[in-house]
C-alpha cells in the first residue's frame, strides 16, 4: 500500500478504534488516538507532497475496480495533484489542530469517544472526496461528509432541535447530491468515462452542444450549492451551529463547505467549455456573497454571524471560479481555512468561558476578561475583513480583481464583491465591539467563572492566529511580484492544473492599484461605521423596532419559511391527505377489506371467495383461466 | 452438491416435527440451514460468471408426457437469489431463537418448507416446475402468517393468499400456452427455459406472455396499485415472517421480471419497456411519499420496501447493462437490508411487545441496537460504501441512459422525465429513513420508556452476515457484478448503442 492511500486510511483507523472500543478506553487514550491518526495523516500528506514536488507529476494509486460492465468501468483509485495537495494540507493540517483543540473543549462530555470517532470519520470522507480519481470516488466522500456532518450536528441527540438540524443538513445536501448524480450520468453518457482527467480533456477538446454543457455545468453547480451552502441550498448552514463549536470550525474551515469550490476547480476543464454555466456560477456566487453578508449584519448570535460570513466568503470563491479565476478561488479557500478556524475556535473559547452563552447582547467588555481570546479573534477578524497585510487581503483582493478584470468578469460582479466586503468589515467589527468592548452585559453568575482558554485550546488558537497573519504571503498579487521581484509559490504550484485568468487588455496596472486601494478603504469604512454604530460609549445595541427590510434579511429572505411551509408541508400533505387517505385507503377497502362495498360483481367474487367455499373458487379460477387462455390462443 | 441443497430442507422439514419442543429441533433446523448456506456459498464461489450458463445442473424425470423434467441449476439469473435465500433463513431463525414460536416444531418445519420451495423456485430450469414451486411457496407462508402472525393475522393471510393467487392464474395460462407453442413448433411439449427461449413468437403472442408474467410479478413484488395486500400482510405477519416476505418472497416477483418477462418475450419487453419504467417510477415515488408520514415503524419500512422494489423493475427495464446490474444488485441488497430492518423491529417487539411502537431514544438506552439500526438505515437510504448505493447508482444510471437514448432516437422525453423523477427518490428516501431514525434511535422525549436489554452477542452474530454483505457489496460491487456479467449481456439491448456514436451522426 502506498503512502497516498494511507492519507485517508489513517483517520478511518482512528474512527474504527474510537468507534468500536472508545467507551472502554480511558479518556487520555481516546484523545491520543483521536488526534494521532489525523496528525499522522498530515505527516503522510507532507511525505506525498514532497514526492510530488520532487517529480512534478501527479501520483496515483489504483486499489481495485469498483464497478465494471461493458462500457462502464470505475476504479477505486486515488489521485494526488496540486489541487489535491492544497486541499489535503488544509484538511489534515487545520483538521488536526481542531482535533487538538477539542480535547479541551469537549472535556467531560459523555460522548467524548463518539465525538472523536465522528471527527475522524469526517476527515476520512473529506480526504476520499479530494483524493478520488473519478466522480464516483468523489461522490463517496461527498455523501460521506454529509453523513459525518449529520452525526456531528445532531451530536447531542437528546435535544430534538439538534437532531432536526442534522436531518435538515443531510436532506438539503441530498438535494444537491441528486444534481451531482445527474451531472455524472450526463457526463458518462457523453464522455463514456467518469475519470476527472479524461472528462476534462474530453469536454475541453470536443464539447457537445451548448445546451448539454450548460446542463452539466448547472447540475454540478447544484451539487456544489448543497455542500458549499450557496443559494438556494444554503439553509442548512446556520442550523448546523447546533453541533459543538469545534465541529463548526471543521465544517466551515477545513471540510465540507469547501467541497463545492473544490468540485468546481476539479472540473475546471469542463467549466471553461461551458460559457453559460460559468455565468450562472459567477452570479450564484456573487448573490450568495451579498445575501450572506446582509444576513450576517442582522444576527445577534455570535456563531451565526460567523456562519453567514462563511456562506458569504464561499460565495466569493464560487464567484472567482465563475469568472475563470479558479486558482484565486483555491487561494481564498486556503487562507479562509486559517482565519475562519481561528474565529470559530476563538468564539468557542468565548462560549466556553461564558458557559455556553451565544447571544452577543449578553456579552460585552470581554476584552479585559479574555485578553488572549480577544487578541486572536481580532487577528482573525482583520484577516477576514481583507485588510493588509493579513492573509485574507491577498486572496480576497485577487478575487475582486478577477471579478473586474477577467474576460468573464464585469463591473456589476465587482461591485457586489465590494459591497459584500464592506458589509463583512461592518458586521465583523459589530461582533467585535458587541462581544469584547463596552460595558459587560454578562449574567453575574456566569461572570464570576470567566476564564481564558486552557493550554490545549490556547496553543491551537495561537497557531491559527499566526496563520491568519502570514498565510497570504505565498500568493502575492502579480503587481507586487513584479514590483519587488518576488514569486508566488501558491499560484506556481497550481499553474499546471489551474491556469490563472488573463486580465482584459484594458485592465492595466493603474486600475489594479486603484481597485486595491479602494478595497482597503471600503474595509476601513466598514469598520468605521461599525464603530460609530456599536463601538462608541453608550451605543444602543438592541436597535429600534425592526423594519420590514430588517425582518426580511434577519429571517434569511424567507428561504427557510418557504421550504418549511411550502415544500415540506406540501409533501406531507401529499403523503397524508392525498396518498394515504384518498388513494391508499380506498384501494385497500375495494380490493381487500370490504369487498361488499365495491360493486355487485366484486361483491359476488369476493364473498364467494372469502366464504371459504373452495369449489366455487376453483370454478372461478378455471373460468378465468379459460378466458385468458382463449385470448392467448386467439392472438396466437 | 446442488441436489443436496434441494432435498436437504424437505427431508429436514419431515424430521423436525418428530424432535419435540426442545432445543434439538431448533438445533437441527439451524444446522440444516447452515449446511445449505455452506453448500450454496461453495457453489456461488465456484460459479463461472463469464459464461452465465446453467451450471451444476440436476435432472430428474417429472412429467414425461409434457416434456417437463425436474431440472435445476445455478445460472446468472438465480445466483444472487439462491445466496440471498440461503443467508436469510439461518439469520431469521437465529434472531427468533428464544421466542415461543421457535420452540414449536410447526414453525421450524414451515420455515424449512418455505426455504425448500423458494430455493426450488429460483433454481428451477423448467417453467412448469417453477410454477408449481412458485405456488407451493404460498402454503408455508400463509400458514406462518395464520398461526404465528399478529393481531390481524387471519385477514392478512387471506388477503395475501388470494391476491397473489389471482395474479398467478394468468401466469399459469402463459405457462400452459408456452408449452403448447413448444409442442406446435418443435413437435413435442417442453417447458425447459432453454427451449422456450428458442421459440419463435410473433408480436401478439409475446404481448400475451409478457403481460401475463408482468401481472403476476407486479402483484408479487409488488408494484403500485397491486400492493394492496402488502401493508396488511407485512403488519400482520410475525417479524420473522415479514422479514422473509419482504426479503425473499418479494424477490420472486423481481426474479420473474428478469427470468421470464425479458428472455421469453424480448420484443414485447423492449416495446413495453418505457411503460414499465414509468410504472416503476410511480411505484418508487408512491411508496416513498407514503413512507414520509408513517409513524408505525413496520408500515414505514413496508412502504419503503415498496419504493425500493420499484428500483429493481426500473433497472431491469432500462435494458442497459448498468441498469440490469443495478437491478441484480438491488435484489440482493434490498433483500438483506429490509430483512435486517424488520428483524431489528422484531427484536424490539420481543423485548417490549406491541409497545415497541412507542419506543424512542435507542441511542441512550441500547447503544449497540442504535448503531446496528443506523447501519441498516444508511444502507437503506443508499449511502455510498453500502450495497444500497451500488444498486441505486447503477439503476439510476441505466434508467437515465435509456431515457437519453429514447430522447435522442426521437421517441419522446417520457422515459428521461421518468428517470429524473426516479432520482427524487434519493431525496425522499433520505427523508423518511432519517425521520425514522430520528424518532426511533435519537429522540429522547419519552423518558419513562425502558429497554431492558441491548443487542445480545447472539443477536449481533445473527445480524453480522447481513452487515457483512451490505458493506462487501457496497465497497466492491465489481466482485458481484462479475457473477452476472454474461447474463446481463444477454438481456441488455442496445436502445441506441452509445451516445457518442449517436452524436456523430447528427
Amino acid at each position: 500500500m502506498s503512502t497516498l492511500t494511507l492519507i485517508p486510511l489513517l483517520p478511518l483507523l482512528g474512527f474504527l478504534v474510537n468507534g468500536l472500543l472508545g467507551r472502554q478506553l480511558p479518556t487520555t487514550v481516546v484523545s491520543i488516538v483521536g488526534c494521532a491518526f489525523p496528525a499522522l495523516s498530515f505527516v503522510a500528506t507532507c511525505v506525498v507532497f514532497r514526492q510530488f514536488l520532487g517529480t512534478g507529476s501527479p501520483l496515483e494509486d489504483t486499489l481495485f475496480t469498483w464497478a465494471a460492465t461493458r462500457g462502464f468501468v470505475v476504479d477505486a483509485a486515488f489521485y494526488f495533484d496540486a489541487i489535491t495537495a492544497v486541499m489535503c494540507l488544509v484538511i489534515t493540517g487545520i483538521g488536526t489542530l481542531i482535533h487538538v483543540y477539542s480535547i479541551g473543549y469537549m472535556h467531560g462530555d459523555a460522548g467524548y469517544a463518539r465525538y472523536f470517532a465522528y471527527l475522524n470519520l469526517f476527515l476520512f470522507f473529506m480526504l476520499v472526496l479530494v483524493l478520488g480519481k473519478n466522480l464516483v470516488m468523489l461522490f463517496i466522500g461527498w455523501e460521506g461528509v454529509g453523513l459525518a456532518s449529520y452525526l456531528l450536528i445532531g451530536f447531542w441527540f437528546q435535544d430534538p432541535a439538534k437532531t432536526a438540524a442534522g436531518l435538515k443538513a443531510f436532506v438539503v445536501n441530498r438535494v444537491g447530491d441528486t444534481g451531482f448524480l445527474l451531472a455524472a450520468f450526463l457526463i458518462w453518457a457523453y464522455a463514456g468515462t467518469l475519470d476527472f482527467q479524461q472528462v476534462n480533456s474530453y469536454f475541453g477538446m470536443t464539447p457537445p452542444t451548448a445546451g448539454v454543457m450548460t446542463a452539466i455545468g448547472v447540475l454540478l453547480l447544484v451539487g456544489a450549492c448543497g455542500k458549499s451552502a450557496q443559494i438556494p441550498l444554503h439553509v442548512w448552514l446556520p442550523d448546523a451551529m447546533a453541533g459543538p463549536t469545534p465541529v463548526s470550525a471543521l465544517i466551515h474551515a477545513a471540510t465540507m463547505v469547501t467541497a463545492g469550490v473544490y468540485l468546481l476547480s476539479r472540473m475546471s476543464g469542463l467549466f471553461l467549455a461551458a460559457e453559460h454555466a460559468m455565468t450562472v456560477v459567477a452570479w450564484v456566487g456573487a448573490l450568495t456573497a451579498l445575501a450572506g453578508a446582509t444576513m450576517g449584519v442582522t444576527q445577534y448570535n455570535l456563531k451565526k454571524v460567523l456562519a453567514y460570513s462563511t456562506m458569504s466568503q464561499i460565495g466569493l470563491m464560487v464567484m472567482a471560479c465563475g469568472v475563470g479565476a479558479f486558482s484565486a478561488g483555491m487561494f481564498h479557500l486556503y487562507t479562509h481555512a486559517f482565519f475562519k478556524a481561528c474565529l470559530f475556535l476563538a468564539a468557542g473559547a468565548v462560549l466556553h468561558a461564558l458557559a455556553g452563552e451565544e447571544d452577543m447582547r449578553n456579552m460585552g467588555g470581554l476584552a479585559r476578561r479574555l485578553p488572549f481570546t480577544f487578541g486572536v479573534f481580532l487577528l482573525g477578524t482583520l484577516a477576514l475583513c481583507g485588510l493588509p497585510p493579513f492573509a485574507g487581503f491577498f486572496s480576497k483582493d485577487e478575487i475582486l480583481w478577477a471579478a473586474y478584470a477577467s474576460e468573464r468578469g464585469s463591473v456589476a460582479l465587482w461591485l457586489i464583491g465590494m459591497t459584500a466586503s464592506f458589509l463583512t468589515a461592518f458586521y465583523m467589527f459589530r461582533a467585535v465591539f458587541m462581544t469584547f468592548f463596552g460595558a459587560s452585559r454578562v449574567d453575574p453568575h456566569v461572570s464570576a467563572h470567566i476564564h481564558d482558554a486552557p493550554p490545549t485550546m490556547a496553543s491551537v488558537l495561537a497557531v491559527l492566529a499566526l496563520g491568519s497573519i502570514v498565510a497570504g504571503f505565498v500568493g502575492l498579487p502579480a503587481l507586487w511580484r513584479e514590483a519587488f521581484g518576488l514569486s508566488a509559490p501558491f499560484y506556481d504550484l497550481l499553474a499546471p492544473v489551474l491556469g490563472h485568468f488573463e486580465p482584459r487588455a484594458d485592465a492595466g496596472h493603474t486600475a489594479e492599484v486603484a481597485l486595491m486601494v479602494l478595497a482597503v478603504l471600503v474595509g476601513l469604512a466598514g469598520i468605521a461605521v461599525a464603530w460609530l454604530r456599536y463601538g462608541r460609549a453608550g451605543a444602543d445595541l438592541r436597535g429600534g423596532k425592526p423594519g420590514l427590510l430588517h425582518e426580511t434579511v434577519s429571517r434569511g429572505y424567507y428561504f427557510d419559511a418557504f421550504y418549511d411551509k411550502v415544500v415540506v408541508r406540501t409533501m406531507d400533505w401529499l403523503s397524508d391527505t392525498v396518498l394515504a387517505r384518498r388513494i391508499e385507503a380506498p384501494l385497500t377497502r375495494t380490493s381487500l377489506e370490504r369487498p361488499a362495498d365495491a360493486g355487485a360483481r366484486m361483491n359476488l367474487w369476493f364473498t364467494r371467495l372469502q366464504s371459504g367455499d373452495l369449489q366455487t373458487y376453483v370454478i372461478y379460477a378455471l373460468i378465468g383461466l379459460a378466458i385468458v387462455l382463449g385470448f392467448g390462443v386467439a392472438h396466437g | 452438491m446442488l441436489g443436496t441443497t434441494l432435498w436437504l430442507p424437505w427431508v429436514a422439514a419431515l424430521v423436525v416435527p418428530f424432535l419435540g419442543r426442545g432445543t434439538l429441533g431448533r438445533g437441527v433446523t439451524l444446522a440444516t440451514m447452515l449446511a445449505i448456506l455452506w453448500l450454496v456459498a461453495k457453489l456461488f464461489l465456484a460459479f463461472d460468471g463469464t459464461s452465465g450458463l446453467a451450471q451444476f445442473g440436476v435432472h430428474l424425470p417429472f412429467i414425461a408426457a409434457l416434456g417437463s423434467t425436474l431440472a435445476f441449476a445455478l445460472d446468472g439469473y438465480n445466483v444472487f437469489l439462491a445466496l440471498l435465500t440461503a443467508v436469510l433463513f439461518p439469520v431469521v431463525l437465529a434472531c427468533t431463537w428464544r421466542t415461543d414460536e421457535a420452540a414449536r416444531p410447526l414453525y421450524l418445519a414451515l420455515l424449512l418448507l418455505l426455504e425448500a420451495a423458494l430455493l426450488g423456485t429460483f433454481l428451477a430450469q423448467d417453467l412448469l416446475v417453477f410454477f408449481v414451486l412458485w405456488e407451493a411457496v404460498l402454503i408455508p407462508m400463509v400458514l406462518l402468517i395464520l398461526v404465528f402472525g399478529g393481531a390481524q393475522r387471519r385477514q392478512a393471510a387471506i388477503s395475501f393468499f388470494l391476491y397473489t393467487m389471482a395474479g398467478s392464474i394468468v401466469l399459469l395460462a402463459a405457462v400452459i400456452y408456452l408449452g403448447a407453442q413448444a409442442s406446435a413448433q418443435f413437435g413435442h411439449w417442453s417447458f425447459a427455459y432453454s427451449s422456450l427461449e428458442a421459440l419463435q413468437l410473433d408480436g401478439g403472442q409475446q404481448t400475451f406472455v409478457f403481460l401475463a408474467v408482468v401481472l403476476a410479478c407486479a402483484v408479487k413484488s409488488p408494484l403500485f396499485p397491486f400492493h394492496a395486500w402488502l401493508p396488511l400482510a407485512y403488519r400482520g405477519a410475525s417479524p420473522s415472517g415479514t422479514a422473509l416476505m419482504a426479503g425473499v418472497l418479494s424477490k420472486m416477483g423481481a426474479y420473474g421480471f428478469l427470468r421470464l418477462a425479458l428472455p421469453l418475450a424480448p420484443d414485447a419487453a423492449a416495446y413495453f419497456a418505457p411503460l414499465l419504467i414509468g410504472w416503476a417510477v410511480v411505484s418508487i415515488v408512491y411508496g416513498a411519499v407514503l413512507a414520509l408520514r408513517q409513524r408505525h415503524y413496520k408500515l414505514l419500512v413496508a412502504y419503503a420496501s415498496l419504493s425500493h422494489m420499484g428500483y429493481i423493475v426500473l433497472g431491469a427495464f432500462s435494458l442497459q447493462p448498468t441498469g440490469l446490474h443495478g437491478a441484480m444488485v438491488q435484489i440482493l441488497s434490498h433483500g438483506v437490508v429490509v430483512a435486517g430492518l424488520f428483524l431489528l423491529l422484531g427484536l424490539l417487539e420481543q423485548r417490549r411487545g406491541a409497545a415497541y411502537l412507542q419506543l424512542h431514544g435507542l441511542a441512550t438506552r441500547a447503544p449497540r441496537f442504535a448503531v446496528v439500526t443506523m447501519l441498516f438505515v444508511l444502507a437503506s437510504l443508499a449511502l455510498p460504501l453500502t450495497s444500497g448505493f451500488a444498486a441505486e447508482f447503477l439503476v439510476l444510471l441505466g434508467a437515465f441512459n435509456a431515457g437519453l437514448a429514447h430522447w435522442h432516437a426521437g421517441a419522446g422525453a417520457g422515459t428521461l422525465v421518468a428517470a429524473l423523477v426516479a432520482a427524487t427518490g434519493v431525496v425522499l428516501g433520505a427523508t423518511y429513513m432519517l425521520r425514522f431514525a430520528r424518532t426511533l434511535v435519537f429522540d429522547d422525549s419519552n423518558l419513562p420508556e425502558r429497554l431492558d436489554r441491548d443487542l445480545t452477542m447472539r443477536e449481533l452474530a445473527a445480524l453480522a452476515p447481513l452487515l457483512l454483505l451490505v458493506f462487501w457489496i457496497g465497497v466492491r460491487p465489481a466482485a458481484w457484478m462479475n457473477a452476472t456479467e454474461a447474463t446481463v449481456g444477454q438481456l441488455a439491448r442496445p436502445v441506441i448503442a452509445t451516445m457518442v456514436g449517436a452524436q456523430h451522426d447528427e
